[in-house]
């Protein structure tokens, strides 16, 4: 224990021990030259001398404080410090004597365990999430965030409710379960943490869904369970709009279902007519072409046998028009024949089957070696594939179609006709390039209408059903048909042939 | 003079019958072309049956496929299911050189075919092919000929 004596007046410090000198730093000379102010706390300077003048207006015989001195190299030291006083014979007051406890580590102690005291209640109660300390069910403290959560504006109405105070009777999973959930509640022991799922009401009586996960502590010797909430109405709104979505989604998912239906159905029906109608179409065609021929006949061959056994009476005019009665009649009837041809190709019964097609273009190009020969043309045949998946008699006809025609619109001395193929991974692609005198790209789609010509017939002769008969062919192969074109270059056509 | 040519013309169109007489006529061989208007006729005449009694069994028959009452396939059918009537030569006549009718015509056992064309000199040509294929190149089985001697 440090002591020191100083003046009563002066508080010029007389004397003191060593073990006061060394609580602030000092030697014991370097102290008494010192007061008792300059050694003091600037705050504490006058906490000493006030206690003092009670004491000496005789209210108090002795006193006890406690104040802050300085350390020699500034550190606040705590002390606690008994008074006296020193009579001189007369009686009056000779000296303070100070008994100087050093108290700092206590102190520090103590403003710790405020702190700590401070920190804790601002971590608990100015959580984000409502907590509680509960004992037996009943809500001991809490923080504002659960009286947030139950709508409550003072902790104080709060405090001292049970938890079947503020949840509802009736809970998610039925009635009556509220009661089993706190007995839950109740029976948790130390080290447990646990959660639930269920509701409370607010203030306002309104329900509350929440998540309360609970964890029990002893606390000298008794057991209280910490809670904390998880507010579940955001969650609860979100999956409630999640199902009304998901809701809405089955409902547009069976409607359109139903749309798909009626559709399905009304495009097998339509798909039946248009069968029927295609069926009809062909019959039709082919009856017209052969009952057509018939009328046909009778005109050229009678005008042709009236020419012949009366030649003389019918005079050069009379026998040309008779010519142009034929020719007509001769033209009809080549159009009349495609015209059976192209109505012919869509029948049943034109199986596919896997065809060399090397085989099938050696013999197409044997009937046109006349045409060939005629036209000083020559047939560039690249190897194509072996095994294609197709109708052998219209594809003949689809190739048989685009050399003829590469021969006749072409006005080079030596026509040539280039045929290639090319395989891709789902389909072959070949190509009839010639060099003839080509094809307006503006006519790149009604080449292959039917009875569409670009040319006068004494130009080029022809029904114009050739390339809509290929165009066909290829469609009903579920393939494509186009061209590549320069005027008096050449032309190239491409179609496409599926491998499955 | 060697003797005329039986020929039977089944043959429902007017026009026709009288184009195919005409070729005929200006045919090389000697014939005699009889006529019947349809099927059932045709078959009459090649059964001697009624009007036709007496009449000769033809050395080449005819014969259209689109007739009313029988029509020219199912003569056809008659004819070559009949042993007695099998090996005469038949031509078919047909507007079209469809593929369905050639192939039904060879079912049939035709033994040829011939599509009547618009042209009449080719008709007068193609007469004249048939004249020679069947009457010069080809030998007629002598059943059809028994019968005439």
């Amino acid at each position: 224990m440090g002591i020191v004596i100083t003046g009563h007046k002066s508080s010029a410090i007389l004397d003191c021990n060593q073990a006061f000198a060394e609580m602030l730093g000092y030697s014991i000379e370097e102290m008494c030259s010192k007061r008792s102010v300059d050694i003091s706390h600037p705050e504490d300077r006058k906490l000493h001398v006030d206690d003092v003048e009670e004491m000496t207006k005789g209210k108090k015989k002795i006193t006890k404080i406690e104040k802050r001195y300085l350390h020699k190299d500034g550190q606040i030291v705590w002390a606690e410090i008994n008074i006296y006083f020193s009579l001189n014979e007369v009686g009056e007051i000779a000296y303070d004597i100070l008994m100087v406890n050093n108290i700092t580590a206590k102190k520090e102690a103590e403003s710790n365990l405020k702190i700590s005291e401070r920190n804790f209640d601002i971590l608990f109660d100015k959580a984000p999430f409502p907590l509680a300390i509960i004992k037996g069910g009943r809500l001991i403290d809490i923080n504002g965030s659960l009286c947030q959560l139950l709508n409550y504006n003072s902790k104080e109405k709060l405090i001292g409710k049970t938890l079947i105070d503020i949840s509802p009777e009736y809970q998610f999973c039925g009635s009556k379960t509220i009661n089993k959930i706190v007995n839950q509640t109740r029976k948790i022991t130390r080290g447990e943490c646990t959660n639930y799922e269920w509701l409370h009401i607010d203030k306002n009586g309104i329900s509350i869904p929440v998540r309360t996960y609970l964890n029990a502590v002893d606390i000298e010797g008794e057991t209280y369970a910490l809670a904390l909430w998880h507010d579940l109405r955001k969650e609860k709104e979100d999956q409630n709009k999640i199902n009304d979505l998901l809701d809405k989604l089955m409902l547009k998912n069976e409607e359109l279902e139903s749309v798909v239906e009626q559709r399905t159905i009304a495009l097998e029906e339509s798909n039946m007519d248009l069968t029927r109608s295609n069926k009809d179409l062909e019959q039709f065609a082919s009856a017209a072409s052969h009952d057509l021929q018939e009328p046909l006949r009778m005109v050229s061959n009678f005008l042709q046998i009236l020419e012949r056994q009366f030649s003389e009476k019918l005079g050069d005019e009379g026998r040309q028009y008779i010519h142009f009665a034929v020719d007509g009649a001769n033209r009809m009837s080549k159009l009349v024949e495609s015209l059976l041809q192209f109505s012919r190709l869509g029948k049943a019964g034109n199986e596919l089957r896997k065809t060399d097609l090397n085989n099938i273009i050696h013999s197409k190009v044997l009937d046109l070696s006349k045409r060939i020969e005629e036209k000083n043309a020559s047939i560039l045949l690249y190897e194509l594939p072996h095994e294609v998946l197709c109708e052998p008699n219209q594809t003949a006809q689809l190739f048989f179609n685009l050399i003829n025609n590469g021969i006749k619109f072409n006005k080079n001395e030596n026509p040539q006709i280039t045929i290639k193929s090319e395989e891709h991974q789902d389909h072959w692609l070949f190509s009839v390039e010639d060099n003839g005198i080509g094809i307006d790209q503006k006519y790149k789609e009604q080449v292959f209408e039917v009875f569409q010509r670009l040319h006068r017939k004494e130009e080029f002769e022809g029904t114009g059903i050739g390339l809509s008969l290929c165009k066909r062919i290829v469609n009903l192969h579920k393939g494509e048909i186009w061209f590549d074109s320069e005027k008096d270059k050449g032309t190239t056509f491409y179609f496409t042939l599926h491998k499955n | 003079m060697a003797k005329p040519i039986e020929i039977l013309l089944i043959e429902d169109n007017e026009g026709d019958i009288l184009l195919t007489k005409k070729a005929f006529e200006d045919g090389k061989i000697r014939n005699n072309l009889s006529v019947c208007r349809d099927g059932e006729e045709g078959l009459e005449f090649l059964y001697k049956r009624g009007q036709f009694e007496g009449a000769v069994t033809p050395d080449l028959i005819l014969l259209d496929l689109n007739m009313p009452k029988l029509n020219g396939q199912e003569v056809l059918e008659r004819i070559k299911n009949d042993e007695t009537l099998s090996s005469i030569p038949v031509v078919i006549l047909t507007t079209s050189d469809s593929e369905e009718d050639i192939m039904k015509s060879y079912k049939l056992h035709a033994n040829s075919y011939i599509k009547k064309p618009v042209d009449f000199f080719q008709f007068l040509e193609v007469v004249k092919e048939v004249q020679n294929y069947w009457f010069s190149i080809v030998r007629i089985p002598n059943n059809a000929m028994v019968g005439v001697d």
